[in-house]
């Protein structure tokens, strides 16, 4: 198929320049559609071609764009665009391809995004373990204010625009969205209360729209081609355009794929060599750590929101961690959960006092020293911690755990009555 | 968003970006934008000195015009900031899922005997720290390290392999 956030490539693998992405067709219908497009028509096709939030929660992105004051309700002061390319889900780094492939899609994406939702200013706020990937931005950046597509005046259009790079220090919670203001303006990066929501106080108490890379950089094509061709371009029914799959783990030839939204894992497996050294596979995350197993029973599913929500999963990120048959769920769990409960920002009791005994009960499992009273307490813990706490992360943190007690309740059983992990020589002779 | 504040302007045309005069007195204030670099403001510092010390924090609180307690509640928040030495060169192993997976308890075994220290220590020579890190976004190439501004992947477990890593890292901190 035919890539379109992936179009334009580097020669000798870097990042597409400018002119090796105008080649591809980028920046082609810019020019036209700031100047011939009303902000509120822009709105329109992004709602009309379904496009879904690919930061992990999949929500709308034309109805998001039409939460931002504009007409009568703006005040005419600063509104900002911000981009996240925090990219810190353990299992994901498509956001980081996607910046090295192309920047130009990214950058495109904003200028017409901003120009949608009125923005005056755009920033990208990207995990400073992204040197290279933020240094290719800055690049990417100046070439385009060189060709007049950021600054004053775009294309020859009214609409000014420009894009700053933010680089943050490394911190997994600083990816939500309110987490991600606080440190973007120097604070704790702890999140804030919704409402009121960024749409209407966001950076520095302005109207803000953060948005994933990956989302942002659908928007050309878009606008470009309308918002049925986006459509057409799933593999499903109700999917809306292509994705970025990521394939890591027990996979033979680990890699970031473009292909339409709804392709199945089965597909997507395949093409990555499939389960390595041969062996069977026990199950996935489909879409990041926080994100519910599946089993091969799900492998036909189409890779989208709807459909892994209905098999009891999400689509997440959509860069799936595939485990084979000598690689134990409960230690892999375990192993999320120490990310989760390290990556705790702190603020609540629920999530930070309560993530530490998640991983120590699993412990106790991986140890040995388990009892089916901790099972008991590890399902309780996680269905309690979710909704009690201040912000999604520990809600997230729950979703493994969901799945491993729904598809792998004999290998925690086995566990305890083993008194403790039955994989653990598989696992010696995998990595001896 | 029914509450506007202050008058209704022009389209977005009216709009100049970051350098916008008339749209400055609704955003952020030179405090806020000052603000905004700290954590550029600790890269820099802890680049010249190692690691952020007492003095880096009140350094950076001046330039900022924040207080150091202020500093101090961002420097001890994100995991590429140190508070204390850590070698001249962190290697940063990744130990979340997708390099566990493909070994990283290995990798970071071997690397903690070839270098003769444990996870959150500092060789005896100071050259190198050996630092946890989670998930490092380059999980197609696990197990992988970060060392200085560069991640390395895949990469083998065995002693060899892992003393050639080293070397690389010495190679690339040199020629820096
Ligand atoms: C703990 C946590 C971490 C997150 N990390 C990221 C991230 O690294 N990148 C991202 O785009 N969204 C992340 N999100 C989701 C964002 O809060 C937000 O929903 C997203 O950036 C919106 O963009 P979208 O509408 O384009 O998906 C995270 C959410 C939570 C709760
Ligand atoms: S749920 Fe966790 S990450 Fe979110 S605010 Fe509470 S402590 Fe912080
Ligand atoms: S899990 Fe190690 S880089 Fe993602």
């Amino acid at each position: 198929m035919n890539e379109v956030l992936l179009r334009a490539r580097g020669r000798h693998g870097g990042p597409a320049s400018l002119d090796e992405y105008r080649a591809a067709g980028g920046y082609a219908a810019l020019p036209r559609a700031l100047k011939e497009m009303k902000p509120e028509e822009m709105i329109a096709v992004v709602k009309d071609s379904g496009l879904r939030g690919r930061g992990g929660a999949g929500f709308p992105s034309g109805l998001k764009w039409s939460f931002v004051p504009s007409g009568d309700q703006w005040d005419g002061g600063p509104k900002y665009l911000m981009c996240n390319a925090d990219e810190m889900e353990p299992g994901t780094f498509k956001d980081r391809v996607l910046i090295e492939t192309n920047p130009h899609a990214l950058i495109e994406g904003m200028i017409l995004a901003g120009y949608g939702m009125g923005m005056t200013e755009g920033f990208i706020f990207i995990r400073r373990e992204y040197f290279r990937q933020a240094d290719g931005l800055e690049h990417a950046i100046q070439e385009a204010r060189g060709a007049k597509l950021l600054g004053e005046r775009i294309a020859g259009s009214g609409y000014s625009f420009d894009i700053h790079i933010h680089r943050s220090g490394g911190r997994y919670i600083c990816g939500e969205e309110t987490a991600l203001l606080n440190a973007f303006e120097g604070k704790r990066a702890t999140p804030r209360a919704k409402p009121p929501f960024p749409a209407t106080r966001g950076l520095w108490a302005r109207p803000t729209t953060v948005h994933n890379v990956e989302t942002l950089a659908c928007v050309p094509g878009i606008v470009e081609h309308g918002a049925q061709w986006f459509k057409g371009l799933a593999a499903n029914p109700e999917g809306a355009g292509t994705k970025l799959y990521g394939g890591s783990g027990a996979v033979e030839d680990p890699k970031c794929v473009e292909r339409p939204i709804g392709t199945t894992l089965r597909a997507l497996l395949d093409e990555m060599g499939g389960v390595r050294g041969g062996k069977k596979l026990l199950g996935v995350i489909p879409g990041g750590a926080s994100t519910a197993f599946l089993t091969p029973e799900h492998l036909d599913v189409p890779m989208d929101f709807t459909p892994l929500e209905k098999a009891g999963s999400r689509l997440g990120t959509g860069t799936f961690i595939a485990f084979s048959e000598d690689d134990c769920p409960v230690k892999g769990t375990l192993n999320l959960q120490r990310f989760f409960a390290r990556e705790s920002c702190g603020f609540c009791t629920p999530c930070r006092d309560g993530l530490p005994f998640g991983v120590w009960l699993l412990e106790q499992l991986e140890s040995g020293q388990g009892t089916r009273e901790h099972l008991d307490w590890i399902e309780d813990l996680y269905r309690d911690i979710g909704p009690n706490s201040f912000c999604a992360h520990a809600a997230g943190a729950a979703e493994p755990i969901k799945g491993l007690f729904r598809h792998f309740r004999p290998i925690l059983e086995e566990h305890v009555s083993a008194s403790g992990c039955p994989f653990a020589e598989k696992a010696e002779a995998v990595h001896a | 968003m029914s509450d506007p504040k202050g008058p209704p302007a022009a389209g977005p045309q009216a709009s100049s970006g970051a350098a916008g005069g008339a749209l400055r007195v609704l955003g952020p204030d030179e405090r806020a934008l000052k603000r905004e670099r700290i954590v550029d403001v600790l890269w820099s510092l802890q680049k010249q000195r190692g690691f952020i010390d007492d003095e880096a924090v009140k350094l950076a609180a001046a330039e900022c015009d924040l207080t150091p307690l202020e500093v101090d509640e961002i420097a001890t928040f994100y995991n590429l900031l140190l508070r204390r030495p850590a070698g001249r060169t962190q290697i940063y192993a990744c130990d979340s899922i997708s390099c566990e997976l493909c070994g990283a308890s290995k990798l970071i075994e071997q690397l903690s005997r070839v270098l003769g220290v444990g996870l959150g220590e500092v060789t005896a020579d100071g050259e190198f720290g050996l630092l946890p890190i989670v998930c490092l976004g380059h999980c197609e190439r696990a197990p992988c390290v970060l060392a200085g501004e560069t991640v390395h992947g895949p990469l083998q477990t065995d002693r060899a392999s892992v003393e050639a890593l080293l070397q690389r890292i010495r190679d690339e901190r040199g020629s820096a």
